[in-house]
């Protein structure tokens, strides 16, 4: 039997959007489900026999236009492993990354990530790794951001905020600025609605607002930034339950 | 079937098991062979000498091992009923998998099995055949399998003519049986593979073919609606002919020890998986404080092409969704 220490992730790209014009008057067979579902086969992410996540539902708001909707999500069951992988954010980022580029232009605004704290294990070790890599961006590309995290409220996160802060700060680079922030519009490149949100219940939940400034904003940066602040939390205020961080780009996105 | 292949295909076989248990399966006619077909005829003998009557045999090519040793990924190749005296024919719906499986020893990792007691695949053979320049395979006289007769008689005029890829076929374990509470396999018997499920088999000529049923899952994608429970059961193919499937999804949970249906879904779909291509079983969540267990089970037959009665199940999966 599948154990229940397997978790459920969700993750959504958020911005805005237009279908290529070859493909805006036809019929797809395909939709954000099945392109989803094919894009994480091409990379051997539900390989049998240890698949990095199985496939439970996506979809996405191909709506065109310059607002900011929800453009393409996915919601995975996560094995669990006994932290033999780290949660599987950045390769579904990488994969609704490329959904959404194949149907359409696509203008990233923010991201959101639900997941299984259970799951979250220590990778402080890649995210150095990461933090290797995102220095080679161009310099003049850094960006202000905003990032919120949600937990169960038992967790008092905006008591934490400091420390959160501090511990985000420890695992990016030196000009992360990782600072707390006032409540208030705090996801401004994400959708009203977030898929995966009912997992985190409001009146279960406080969320936290930070500020600080990326190398750069693409959707890989920002699920950088998610799995920072996801290490944070892991750390500053464990947790069984499911947390939520969402990534906003304040200035200087795409 | 042509009179000069049956007389090849009439090569029969007895495999000897040690020990098996009759599992009860209506019968079936064995399948007609053509010009192209590799066939095995053979019949089944329990220990004590009595025939094994109307089971599943199937025939498959391994194609590797699962990490924990437990599930030997099997491409099927062919399958067929045994009659009332043991005999079976099976039907090889690809003998190009059987040619390019072939080492450059002439070696082809052949798996002959009937469903056991518990559903899994208990083994007839599972070892190395060797395919001479007869297009006839045999075991090798090697290992405890050593002494196993069969042969596997591939027609002189057959050639190869589709590419084969390797879908990470677990082994069969369906039962076709036509009584409503008899359609399922008794809980812990079906084999469960992991992650999106994939079955493989060879419909005749429609292209090789996989039923997928993905693990029930608490729904998220109608945010108007309150916790529900789903699965999704589509198919997927390459090459051949097909175009169209039936495809059956079940939504079962398990209460007292029994799978109880939920919710049954049937669609005429293409493959792919896309929009219009899956069907979907649901149930509302009656609660989300308490956990229940479900599985999904899915179906395709595959529309104007011959294919396998089995069914393919997800793994049970509990969820905090009251049912």
């Amino acid at each position: 039997m599948q154990a229940d220490q397997d978790g459920t992730m969700m993750l959504g790209l958020h911005g805005t959007f237009a279908m290529f014009p070859w493909l805006s008057d036809r019929e797809l067979d395909d939709d954000a489900f099945s392109l989803v579902q094919k894009r994480a086969a091409a990379y051997g992410f539900e390989s049998s026999p240890a698949p990095r996540w199985n496939h439970h539902e996506a979809g996405g708001d191909w709506t065109p236009g310059g607002d900011v909707r929800e453009r393409c999500w996915l919601q995975a069951g996560v094995p669990g492993d006994g932290g033999a992988h780290r949660l599987p954010v950045v390769p579904g980022v990488r994969v609704l990354t490329d959904v959404v580029n194949r149907v359409g232009i696509f203008g990233f605004t923010g991201l959101h990530a639900v997941v299984p704290m259970h799951l979250a294990h220590d990778i402080g070790f890649d995210l150095a790794d990461a933090a290797d890599w995102f220095a080679l961006a161009n310099p003049d590309a850094g960006t202000d951001l905003v990032v919120t995290v949600s937990a169960d409220m038992s967790l008092d996160l905006p008591a934490r905020a400091s420390a959160l802060a501090g511990a985000a700060a420890e695992r990016g680079p030196a000009r992360l600025g990782v600072r707390p922030a006032e409540p208030g519009r705090a996801r401004p490149g994400l959708a009203g609605e977030l898929t995966g949100e009912m997992f985190v219940p409001g009146d279960w939940n406080r969320e936290q607002a930070f500020h600080c400034r990326a190398p750069e904003w693409t959707p890989d940066v920002a699920a950088w930034m998610a799995e920072i602040f996801l290490d944070a939390l892991r750390e500053v205020a464990p947790t069984e339950g499911m947390a939520l961080v969402t990534v906003s780009a304040l200035s200087g996105g795409a | 079937m042509s009179h000069k292949l049956y007389g090849l295909a009439r090569r029969w076989a007895v495999i000897m098991l040690s020990a098996l248990t009759i599992v009860t399966a209506v019968p079936a006619a064995a399948h007609a062979a053509d010009a192209a077909d590799l066939v095995l005829n053979g019949v089944v003998k329990k220990a004590d000498g009595t025939p094994l009557t109307d089971v599943v045999v199937t025939v498959g090519i391994e194609t590797g091992a699962a990490s924990d040793g437990t599930v030997i990924p099997v491409t099927e190749v062919g399958w067929g009923w045994t009659w009332a005296d043991g005999s079976f024919q099976t039907w090889i719906g690809f003998p190009e998998i059987v040619q390019a499986s072939k080492d450059a020893n002439g070696f082809v990792p052949l798996v002959i099995s009937v469903p056991g007691e518990d559903g899994s695949p208990t083994y007839l053979y599972a070892g190395p055949a060797l395919m001479g320049s007869d297009n006839v395979l045999r075991p090798s006289n090697t290992g405890s399998n050593a002494g196993d007769l069969f042969e596997l008689a591939l027609h002189p005029t057959a050639e190869p003519s589709d590419v084969i890829i390797d879908a990470g076929v677990t082994p069969v374990t369906g039962i076709e049986v036509t009584s409503e509470d008899k359609e399922f396999v008794e809980p812990g018997t079906a084999a469960p593979s992991t992650g999106y499920n994939v079955m493989a088999a060879a419909a005749k000529g429609g292209g090789l073919f996989q039923q997928k049923i993905d693990n029930p899952h608490l729904s998220t994608w109608d945010k108007s609606q309150p916790p529900t429970a789903s699965t999704h059961g589509c198919w997927k193919k390459t090459g051949g002919g097909a175009t169209w499937a039936e495809v059956t999804t079940w939504l079962q949970v398990k209460r007292s020890g029994k799978w109880v249906t939920l919710d049954k879904a049937k669609k005429s779909v293409k493959p792919g998986c896309g929009s219009a291509a899956r069907v979907t079983a649901r149930e509302l969540c009656k609660g989300i404080v308490a956990w229940s267990d479900y599985r999904g089970v899915v179906d395709v037959d595959v529309i104007g092409y011959l294919d396998p009665a089995i069914k393919n199940y997800s793994p049970t999966v509990r969820l905090w969704c009251k049912n």
